[in-house]
C-alpha cells in the first residue's frame, strides 16, 4: 500500500541528511508503528507521505502509484493525518471540525451530517453532547478522538498519525491505545503510526520500524523484533524487560501444550499415562464434577492420596490472554501450572518451564553476541 | 453653559464642521483598510519583506503630522484641502493596521495550519478559512486603534484648510476662546468613542464564536 524506495532527505541548512537511503513497505490493513529517538527521522518519513515534504532523492508509492507526480492537496485529502498536537480548528464546533474533509470533497450536506454523527459515535463520543462544542471546551482526551474523527472522514485507507497519544496523560493514552486497536479491526487502514515509545509501538504495531539517525535498523513484528533484534541499538531501545515484553507480547496460546486429562477413575494408570506422554504434569476430573485438578509425577510417586489431590486447587486463564498473565497467576497463586481454556473449556496447559524456555530464546541470541 | 450657548449661537458652523470632520475619518479608514490590510497579508505571506516594510511603516508614522500635511500641499497634484488630508492620514493609518494585520495572521497556531494542509486544504483555502477568521481579533484590535487616532489627527488637517472640527480649535486657541476649543475637542472624543463603539459591536459579530469563548 505504500512503498518506499531509497528514499533520502536532507534539509536545506542542514549538514546531515533527515532520511537515508530507507526502502520499506507498508502492507494494506497493517499499523506501521515507526519508533526511534528525536531526530532519527520518524516523522519526516511520514511526512513525505503525504508530500508535506518531498524526499530529496528516492520514490515514495501510495496505493502502487509514485506520489511525486500527483497534486499534492488532492493526495492529501485522501490520507488521513493525526498529530499530537491535533490541530482543530479553534473557531469551529467540533461537527465542522470533523466534516472538514468531505466538505473539501464537496459531499452533500447530508451525507456529511450523517457521516459526522458516525464517526464521532465509532471513536467513542456522544454526537449530541460534542456536536456543536468549540474545541477549547473538550478535554486533552476528547480533542484527540476528534482528531482520529476527523482523520476518518473522507474514509481514506491510509492514516498517518504522529504521536498521537502524546500529550494526553498515560491512563487516557491508554484508553484511546485500546480503543484505537479495536476501531482498527473494524475499518482496517493501513496505519503509520509513528512514536519515541518503544511500549506503545510494541502495543500498536503489526510490525515496528526502528530508525536511528534517519536509518531504518530493523523492520519487523513485535515478536521478531524483541527476540531477535538487529543490533545493539535496538536492544538498547526496547531495555532491560525485554524477557517480560516478550512475555506480554506473546499469547498463552503460542506456548501452551496439549495436557493429559484423566478421569478420576483413571487414575490408576496415571503414571503410566505420564510416562508415555513425556509429561510431568496431568489433570484430572473427578467423578460427578465439572471441575477440573492438576497433579504432578512426583504426587502420585509419592503415594499422594487422590482426595488430597482434589483438594489443590488449580487456576487457569484463557487462551487469548498474554504468557506474562499466565506468570502473574503462577506468582499469585505459588503454582507452577496453569491451565488454558478456551469458550470455557479446557484446552491445555503452561507450566513454568515452558516460560523460562521461551525467554530462554533471547538468552540464546544475547550469548551467540 | 457658556459652551452650550456657543454650540446654540453657532449650530449651522459645527454641524458643517462635524460632517467634514467625520467624512474624513471615513474616507481615509476605507481606503486605508482595503490598502493596508491586503500589505498585512501580503507580509504575513512572503516573510522576506515583512520587516522592512514595518519598519517603514514605523518611520513614516513618527513624521510629525503637521509636516507631512505641510509638505503635501505643496505637491501640485494634491494642494490645499481633502486630497493632501486623506492622504497623509492613510499614511498614518499604516503603522497599526498593517502591524495588526500582520502580528493577527502570524499568531495562528502553526499546528492549526499544518493540520490543514495535511488534510488537503490549499494555501487559498488555508488563508480564508483558518488564518483571516482566527487574526480577526487582533485585526479588530488594530482598526479600533487606528480610527481614534485618525479622528483625533484629522484635527491638525484643519491648517491646510480642511474645514472640520480641527478648525474650532485653531480658532479658539488664536482668539483665546475656551468655549471654542472645549466644544471641538468633545465633539472630537464623542466621534472617536461613537466609532470605537460601533467597530466593538461589528468585532462581537464578526469574531467566530469559538475564538470568543476562549478569551472569556
Amino acid at each position: 500500500m505504500i512503498q518506499l524506495i531509497d528514499v533520502n532527505k536532507t534539509f536545506l541548512n542542514s549538514p546531515v541528511p533527515a532520511v537515508q537511503g530507507v526502502s520499506m513497505e507498508v502492507n494494506a490493513g497493517e499499523i506501521c508503528a515507526m519508533v526511534g529517538p528525536s531526530g532519527c527521522g520518524k516523522t519526516t518519513i511520514l511526512r513525505m507521505i503525504n508530500r508535506l515534504e518531498n524526499p530529496s532523492s528516492g520514490t515514495v508509492m501510495v496505493g502502487g502509484r509514485d506520489i511525486q507526480h500527483e497534486d499534492p492537496d488532492r493526495l492529501r485529502r485522501g490520507i488521513g493525518y493525526v498529530i499530537q498536537q491535533v490541530g482543530l480548528l479553534p473557531h469551529r464546533t467540533v461537527g465542522e471540525n470533523v466534516s472538514l474533509v468531505p466538505r473539501l470533497l464537496r459531499w452533500s450536506e447530508q451525507k456529511i451530517k450523517s457521516r459526522v454523527i458516525n464517526l464521532l459515535e465509532m471513536v467513542g463520543l456522544d454526537p449530541g453532547q460534542v456536536y456543536e462544542k468549540f474545541p477549547h471546551q473538550l478535554s486533552g482526551g476528547q480533542m484527540q478522538r476528534v482528531g482520529v474523527a476527523r482523520a476518518l472522514a473522507a474514509d481514506p485507507p491510509i492514516l498517518l498519525m504522529d504521536e498521537p497519544f502524546g500529550a494526553v496523560d498515560p491512563i487516557v493514552r491508554n484508553r484511546l491505545q485500546e480503543e484505537f486497536l479495536k476501531l482498527q479491526q473494524q475499518v482496517k487502514k493501513t496505519v503509520c503510526f509513528v512514536t519515541h515509545d518503544i511500549n506503545e509501538a510494541i502495543k500498536m504495531g503489526d510490525r515496528i520500524a526502528v530508525l536511528n539517525e534517519g536509518r531504518l535498523v530493523q523492520y519487523n513484528t513485535p515478536l521478531e523484533v524483541l527476540s531477535r533484534p538487529a543490533s545493539d541499538f535496538v536492544i538498547n531501545i526496547l531495555g532491560e524487560d525485554r524477557g517480560v515484553k516478550l512475555l506480554n507480547l506473546t499469547r498463552a496460546e503460542a506456548l501452551m501444550s496439549e495436557a493429559v486429562l484423566l478421569q478420576e477413575s483413571q487414575m490408576d494408570r496415571a503414571v503410566q499415562v505420564l510416562q508415555e506422554s513425556g509429561k510431568i504434569v496431568g489433570f484430572i476430573k473427578p467423578n460427578g464434577d465439572e471441575s477440573i485438578r492438576y497433579f504432578t509425577l512426583e504426587d502420585i510417586k509419592m503415594g499422594r492420596p487422590v482426595k488430597e489431590i482434589l483438594e489443590q486447587g488449580t487456576c487457569f486463564i484463557d487462551a487469548f490472554q498474554p504468557v506474562k498473565a499466565a506468570l502473574e497467576t503462577m506468582m499469585k497463586r505459588n503454582s507452577d501450572v496453569v491451565g488454558i481454556l478456551r469458550n470455557n473449556s479446557f484446552v491445555g496447559v503452561i507450566t513454568w518451564q515452558d516460560i523460562k524456555k521461551h525467554i530462554s530464546k533471547i538468552r540464546e541470541y544475547e550469548n551467540e553476541c | 453653559m457658556q459652551v452650550i450657548q456657543f454650540i446654540i449661537s453657532n449650530q449651522q458652523r459645527i454641524l458643517e464642521y462635524t460632517f467634514n470632520h467625520f467624512s474624513l475619518v471615513i474616507t481615509v479608514m476605507l481606503f486605508s483598510l482595503v490598502l493596508w490590510f491586503l500589505t498585512g497579508l501580503l507580509i504575513s505571506r512572503y516573510q522576506r519583506i515583512a520587516e522592512p516594510v514595518l519598519s517603514f511603516s514605523n518611520i513614516l508614522f513618527c513624521i510629525p503630522s503637521i509636516s507631512l500635511f505641510g509638505l503635501f500641499m505643496t505637491l501640485p497634484q494634491l494642494g490645499l484641502g481633502r486630497r493632501s488630508a486623506a492622504l497623509a492620514l492613510i499614511i498614518y493609518a499604516m503603522m497599526p493596521l498593517v502591524r495588526n494585520v500582520y502580528r493577527g495572521v502570524k499568531s495562528v497556531d502553526p499546528w492549526v495550519i499544518e493540520a490543514g494542509r495535511g488534510m488537503g486544504m490549499s494555501s487559498r483555502q488555508i488563508l480564508l478559512e483558518i488564518q483571516i477568521p482566527m487574526a480577526l481579533p487582533v485585526v479588530f484590535a488594530g482598526i479600533r486603534v487606528t480610527v481614534v487616532l485618525i479622528t483625533g489627527m484629522a484635527t491638525v488637517a484643519t491648517y491646510i484648510g480642511e474645514r472640520n472640527l480641527g478648525r474650532l480649535i485653531q480658532h479658539g486657541i488664536a482668539r483665546s476662546d475656551y468655549n471654542m476649543i472645549i466644544t471641538g475637542a468633545v465633539i472630537v472624543s464623542i466621534i472617536a468613542v461613537l466609532l470605537d463603539f460601533i467597530l466593538g459591536l461589528l468585532e462581537k459579530r464578526l469574531t467566530p464564536a469559538g475564538l470568543k469563548q476562549s478569551q472569556g
